[in-house]
């Protein structure tokens, strides 16, 4: 069963549609006493990150959050923004990340004019993704996969063993990123058709 | 007489609205004409989608070779805002088309930049003379007409006819979504160019020169000789306006400016203070009713809402009165004063009626709205 977390904040529709189309079994919930009993979590997300931060506090869902992922280790997977919110900051907001993986959450259009890169903000679409190194997750997965992404913040790790997948927009960002049991991909499995079945499928096996 | 007023049972329109009945099971035409909308679009359902997709394949096939696909006019609202995005999304080349009344905030002109540059979209404005803009404003006021915010709905459709005639655009994509909005009841609001012409005739103060007005004439050569077809994909796909606005604000910093239609001053006033003070109709009801409809608002909540006071920002009523130089006594006595309508003035209305048959063919073919068709091309029955 897997517990899929709502802020009330963006569709998450398509992210159960996606799950149950894979067979698998999920439950949708905000409050912390079933968050607490789940064995396996999605972190889905759009909107912003200090919004998103700002409801995880307010539904008091911070503390359960990092208490699953870090003590009793169930699978937790953040997608788009989730993935963003498991890093420590991010140049969108003020507020500060969840911190489960050591990473930063960075603007691309400050990048891009820094680097002189003319490249659309967001990136927006399907791209090409490279792993890394291979864990759960990219199990049965081919080289490059091609995945469905629309953000405008990208993420980048402290250490290189947490990037597990690397994709490319004006530079290499990482794509998907993992600590453990902790697992964020940028792009929208839930839309990325048959590369995103098999993701989820793995996620499940998990 | 009966003066009991009935509210809709699966919305809030009620009797007091001309033109709304009701059915034996006390909801009213609009609800029934939504799910007729529905049904026949197949709003939000795997056909409706299909369905838009084949509209963007013709669209791309006919703008190969030409550099935009498409047209889409930009106010900095979240409709027309979210409507850049999901072009790029879908593949298309839209050139954005803004037409700047000059009350816009500026959190709407922020906006327009914001996603523009992001996604390298080029935009297109046409400015107003800002002395002529307030003339027309100040005019629509003295005729003592419900229309204040009309010439800007005239002159937006008819700068973008010509930035696509310019550009060899075939195609306008309108952000409307009957989900979000429902459809406007028909009441005696009207407008058009000729209406436009003769009110400014008989109160304006200056020359018209650069309010791009749209004459009967040009109207039949956008929509028969150039045949630039409008599309409103939200009629097609799912749209939820709080979801497009979450999206908006991660993606672009985009800005709220809290409630539908406020970006504009113009509008803004027209909406909160104009229409309920001095004709004691509130529009308001459109939206909050499409909300209920949706069952993005029980009807308790939109009860509730619609009968909150209006939303005023401070100095809107100030801003409003010195930008069309009228005084404090004059304000007063106008917003007292007589109520009129269109048909106190000269209109293209019985054209459009005469040539009935003509529209209905060009409302089949997408070359004018079929809320045009049905709007003004029939006599609207004085029910008063």
């Amino acid at each position: 069963m897997i517990t899929i977390i709502d802020l009330g904040i963006g569709n998450i529709g398509s992210v159960i549609n996606m799950v149950k189309h894979v067979g698998g079994e999920c439950e949708v919930s905000s409050f912390p006493s079933v968050i607490k009993r789940a064995s396996k979590l999605i972190l889905p997300g759009v909107g912003s990150f200090d919004r998103a931060m700002n409801k995880l506090r307010e539904i008091q869902l911070e503390e359960v959050i990092f208490e699953k992922a870090t003590i009793d280790k169930i699978p937790l997977l953040g997608i788009c923004l989730g993935m963003q919110l498991l890093t420590n900051s991010s140049e969108e907001g003020k507020e500060k990340g969840l911190g489960l993986i050591q990473a930063e959450t960075l603007s691309f259009k400050k990048e891009f004019s820094k680097q002189i890169i003319k490249e659309r903000v967001p990136h927006m679409g399907w791209n090409d993704v490279h792993v890394l190194h291979s864990n759960g997750l990219t199990e049965n997965l081919i080289e490059p996969s091609r995945f469905y992404f629309v953000h405008s913040y990208y993420v980048r790790c402290h250490e290189k063993k947490n990037s597990f997948m690397k994709s490319h927009y004006g530079f290499d960002f990482d794509s998907g990123i993992n600590n453990d049991n902790i697992y964020g991909v940028q792009f929208h499995p839930e839309k990325s058709h048959k590369y995103g079945k098999k993701l989820i499928t793995n996620f499940i096996k998990l | 007489m009966n003066n009991k007023v009935i509210i809709c049972k699966n919305c809030i329109y009620d009797s007091s609205m001309p033109t709304v009945i009701f059915d034996d099971n006390g909801v009213c035409n609009y609800c029934l004409l939504i799910e007729n909308l529905k049904n026949q679009y197949k709003t939000g359902t795997k056909r409706g989608e299909e369905d838009f997709k084949k509209i963007i394949d013709e669209i791309k096939l006919a703008g190969k070779n030409r550099p935009y696909d498409i047209i889409v006019g930009v106010s900095g609202g979240v409709d027309s805002s979210f409507m850049l995005h999901k072009s790029i999304e879908w593949g298309l080349r839209p050139l954005a088309v803004h037409y700047d009344n000059t009350w816009n905030t500026s959190i709407a002109s922020e906006n327009i930049r914001k996603i523009t540059q992001s996604l390298k979209i080029d935009l297109y404005t046409l400015v107003v003379d800002n002395k002529e803009s307030s003339d027309i404003a100040r005019s629509f006021f003295y005729a003592n007409v419900p229309e204040l915010d009309g010439p800007t709905d005239i002159a937006l459709a008819e700068t973008l006819y010509r930035a696509a005639s310019k550009f060899k655009i075939k195609y306008i994509f309108e952000g409307h979504s009957f989900l979000e909005e429902g459809i406007s009841p028909l009441t005696k609001a009207y407008i058009d160019g000729g209406y436009i012409k003769d009110v400014h005739k008989k109160f304006g103060r200056i020359k018209m020169k650069t309010f791009p007005n749209m004459t009967f004439f040009s109207f039949l050569k956008w929509v028969i000789l150039y045949r630039i077809k409008k599309i409103r994909p939200f009629w097609f796909i799912d749209y939820s306006k709080e979801n497009a606005k979450n999206i908006l604000m991660n993606l672009y910093d985009w800005e709220d400016y809290g409630g539908h239609h406020l970006e504009n001053r113009m509008t803004a006033f027209n909406h909160s203070v104009y229409f309920p003070v001095k004709f004691n109709e509130d529009q308001r009801n459109n939206t909050i009713s499409a909300l209920v409809r949706s069952g993005k608002m029980t009807r308790e909540q939109g009860l509730m809402e619609y009968n909150k006071p209006h939303y005023v920002e401070n100095g809107l009523v100030e801003y409003f009165k010195k930008r069309t130089n009228i005084s404090d006594e004059e304000y007063e006595k106008v917003m007292k004063g007589e109520k009129k309508s269109y048909l106190d003035y000269k209109t293209y209305k019985k054209r459009f009626e005469r040539l009935r048959p003509l529209f209905f063919i060009l409302a089949k073919a997408n070359l004018v709205p079929m809320s045009f068709y049905l709007k003004y091309c029939f006599p609207i029955k004085n029910n008063k």
